[in-house]
């Protein structure tokens, strides 16, 4: 286990919980601060990557493809809202579960449909596909970048939620929604806009993700999946939490992947801990799930409902 | 003080920088029907809701029966014959008027890991809930969903539900909230019949009926109790016209 | 009464197919009953308790492997593969469900989940059972008289259960615990006032309904010879969702309707389209959004239905 290892991995974990966190900030504030469940958050992150491949193969812009990506996501977020969601926010959990999950089976199929079920290919641009060399490592421009956007995203939403009026309104509905509409917000204009701006999040990071991993029918599900636990971690509603978790959760499962089956190999007998190594890796953030809210059931940055 | 059924010393509890109830001190003697009145959003339902364990205050404590609760969950408290009624009915609407009564009689029956026979069936619950549903004037109802039962009807099924097992002490949220003048000349008479024999923490708006039942009562405002008298008492101190003038 | 109904065609099946010579029916209503156990016992703690957990069918994985384990252990006796499927299922519940209940809402939904996918990466990594291609299990569990390798039989014996798990299932809605599981549902608040200790009833309701599913995993894997990961899938569990609403929640038919109904669609469906779940998707949706009581909830004649 040398350094440079190590810190690779590190890098791969952090690369992947800001995908996560993308993700996360847009679900975390549709859970808090609308209550509502949507588990189609998966198809839209998958959407955007579609949209963004795309949009490569026809026009071979990687720009192009993003901001189109990105604003598909975002139209697509308003549109599903409107048409299928609109009438399930003061429903049910149990109502907002079945229609989201009926958009799952809807849009996967969809995209079985005009893209065939093969894995969707995306390329990128020469100036992104190298490699930088520091601190004895080489590592791929496009993660960097991928890193970058992230922390871009978190300090933008930061800025937006501690210094801006729309921010003062997001932190006060997460825990005083049903007063809002009281004091004149535009209650249904605002959630609208929240909802298309966490499936244009979710979008970007289908987007980012598409010339990494493959693109198919599903893929958004396994991603939805570490989404949930980071916002359980991390707190329902708070994108602190959402931030802080995803870190966690990306870094965790990365290492825990690389590093538990070596582990393993000190202690065990080489084929047991090739067996154990994976299966506990994969259950890993799932242990530290339960680990925390066995300690504090309502993640670590809980927001306070007065 | 010694024998009083409730004691509350020094409760604190805040919100933020919002501060709900400020060293908070009152007695209940037992036997008798203590009221609360003060202006609204000067914390009675925080009050209730930590003598009734929904809350935690911040600091202080509460005394039952010479036990400290401050910090016992809500079920046990109920066991230990601290009951509870809601200023909005909290009642099963699924359910009929009986069943309802039933559920409140069984809870305080010994568990309840009974898979088999038919809670329906079992005069044990099903006696003392109509006694109860009766003594309220529900007695024609027994079999009637609450989704189907007026806003009077369901409040008189709240208060069945709180007394069929006898509490020891009966902690109301406004009672009469939303009553016709008849239905709440009905719960006034009730209440009265209970004298005595049910130790009673009355929070209620209606001045009437204050005055008509209450042996003592305490006045609530900002959080802290700034009088705590007889009736008469109430009625003549100066701070409680200042700060309860029209209401 | 669509009940009597549905029990009649149920038990007439195997009859039916054999006179026209489709024994495919016989399979296809078998897996119909099966997936209705699971529906059952989803419903207990959905329908009747209001807790929407979306991890249930990770106890159909457990039955399924319990047998599928123990058979390549060389272990073929049905009555323990059935005894390994419960204990097993029972310390899942008992572990997953004191995490998972302390809270409620859409953390409960979510940590359901995630404990499911737990399992199912589980079991795609023990490469020894099969992976994520699953198992093959050559043996049928061995009950004694039972003979589960003649169809007419096992068809019959799940048919039994059925009944005997409906009959059981309306035993325990309306006992004592069955009233406090469904008045926690209502208003898990007043109960609490009222003096019930809600958790430890919900945990009981959680663990028995993880036990009566995984024995419809023990019948699953018997049907098909085969235990996967795909049993504990999280699309499995969404299914098991869309069946107990659409047949109608907290209603005792309701599960065995919506099963029925469900596999019958899509089975109709896949005639038509290689695309089925292009309507299906939507069709879920809109049962979320218009149908409030079900199948059953469209034949309920009076409003006070004490089902």
């Amino acid at each position: 286990m040398t350094f440079p290892m190590i810190l690779t991995q590190a890098l791969n974990g952090f690369q992947l919980g800001v995908l996560i966190f993308l993700m996360a900030a847009g679900l975390t504030l549709v859970f808090g601060i609308m209550d509502f469940v949507n588990l189609a958050h998966g198809s839209l992150y998958m959407m955007g990557a579609y949209f963004a491949a795309s949009l490569w193969n026809v026009t071979e812009s990687f720009w192009i493809a993003a901001a189109g990506a990105i604003a598909g996501g975002f139209i697509l977020g308003v549109v599903v809202q409107q048409i299928a969601l609109k009438t399930l926010f003061d429903r049910d959990h149990l109502d907002q579960v079945l229609a989201t999950f009926g958009l799952i089976l809807f849009f996967n199929e969809l995209t079985r449909m005009i893209w065939g079920p093969s894995p969707y290919f995306m390329g990128l641009p020469e100036g992104l596909s190298g490699a930088i060399e520091f601190f004895g490592i080489t590592y791929p421009v496009y993660r960097l970048l991928i890193i970058g956007v992230g922390l871009t995203v978190a300090f933008v939403a930061w800025i937006v939620i501690q210094k801006t009026r729309v921010g003062m309104l997001i932190r006060a509905g997460a825990s005083i929604g049903w007063m809002l509409g009281a004091l004149g917000v535009n209650v249904k204009l605002m959630k609208t806009l929240l909802f298309g701006v966490g499936a244009a999040l979710a979008a970007l990071a289908g987007l980012m993700a598409a010339p990494i991993l493959s693109v198919q029918s599903g893929m958004g599900e396994p991603i939805l999946i570490l989404t949930l636990v980071t916002i359980v971690i991390g707190g329902i509603g708070s994108i602190r939490g959402a931030f802080l978790g995803a870190l966690i959760v990306g870094i965790v499962d990365t290492l825990g992947r690389t590093m538990l089956p070596l582990i393993l190999r000190q202690f065990l007998d080489r084929s047991i801990a090739n067996a154990a190594g994976p299966a506990l890796a994969s259950m890993l953030i799932y242990f530290l799930m339960a680990g925390v809210l066995a300690v504090k059931p309502k993640g670590l940055f809980p927001v306070k409902n007065g | 003080m010694s024998g009083d059924i409730l004691s509350v010393r020094g409760l604190f509890k805040s919100f933020g920088s919002l501060m709900a109830t400020f060293n908070l001190n009152m007695n209940v003697r037992p036997g008798e029907i203590h009221a609360i009145i003060g202006p609204n959003g000067a914390g009675k339902t925080t009050f209730i809701s930590q003598l009734a364990g929904e809350l935690k205050p911040d600091s202080g404590s509460i005394i039952f029966e010479g036990r400290d609760i401050t910090a016992m969950p809500i079920y046990k408290r109920a066991r230990a014959g601290l009951a509870r009624s809601y200023q909005i009915s909290s009642v099963f609407l699924e359910f009929t008027a009986l069943m309802n009564v039933a559920l409140a009689v069984q809870a305080q029956g010994g568990h309840s890991f009974r898979f088999w026979e038919a809670a329906a069936a079992s005069n044990e619950l099903n006696g003392p809930a109509k006694d109860a549903l009766i003594a309220v004037g529900l007695e024609e109802h027994f079999d009637t969903p609450v989704s189907r039962m007026g806003h009077g009807e369901r409040r008189q099924l709240e208060l069945a539900m709180v007394i069929v097992n006898k509490p020891k002490l009966l902690l109301l949220d406004e009672p009469m909230a939303g009553m016709s003048p008849k239905e709440n000349q009905a719960m006034t008479t009730l209440l009265a019949s209970m004298k005595g024999k049910t130790t009673m923490v009355l929070i209620e708006h209606d001045m009437e009926a204050v005055f008509a039942l209450a042996d003592r009562i305490s006045v609530l405002v900002y959080g802290a109790m700034i009088a705590c008298g007889t009736p008469d008492e109430i009625r003549a101190n100066k701070d409680v016209r200042a700060a309860y003038l029209g209401d | 009464m669509l009940a009597f109904a549905i029990l009649i065609i149920l038990s007439s099946v195997p009859v039916v197919s054999t006179l026209m010579g489709q024994p495919f029916y016989m399979t296809f209503f078998l897996r119909i009953m099966i997936y209705a156990l699971a529906a059952l016992s989803l419903n207990l703690i959905l329908g009747y308790g209001g807790l929407v957990g979306f991890g249930h069918a990770l106890y159909i994985g457990i039955g399924a492997y319990s047998v599928g384990i123990l058979v390549s252990l060389g272990v073929t006796n049905g009555w323990i593969h059935l005894s390994a499927a419960v204990i097993f299922s029972l310390a899942v519940a008992l572990f997953t469900g004191a995490i998972s209940l302390r809270v409620t809402g859409i953390p409960f939904i979510m940590i359901t989940l995630a404990f499911a996918q737990m399992f199912f990466f589980l079991a795609i990594s023990l490469r020894q059972f099969g992976g994520d291609e699953g198992m093959t299990i050559p043996v049928l569990s061995n009950f004694g008289l039972v003979d589960l390798g003649r169809k007419s039989v096992f068809y019959y014996a799940v048919f039994s259960i059925l009944l005997f798990y409906l009959y059981c299932s309306w035993r325990l809605i309306n006992s004592r615990f069955g009233m406090v599981l469904r008045g926690s549902k209502g208003n898990d608040r007043r109960m609490n006032a009222l003096g019930f200790p809600t958790f430890r009833y919900r945990l009981a309701a959680y663990s028995i309904s993880a036990v009566m599913c995984s024995l419809a995993g023990v019948l699953l894997a018997n049907l098909t010879g085969f235990a996967s990961p795909d049993y504990m899938a999280w699309s499995l569990s969404g299914e098991l969702i869309v069946m107990v609403v659409l047949g109608g929640i907290g209603t005792l038919m309701g599960p065995v309707v919506g099963a029925m109904a469900l596999m019958l669609l899509e089975e109709a469906l896949s005639l038509c389209t290689d695309h089925r779940m292009i309507v299906l998707g939507p069709m879920i949706v809109f049962t979320a959004i218009i149908a409030k009581r079900g199948i059953v909830g469209l034949f309920a004649t009076s409003e006070g239905e004490r089902r």
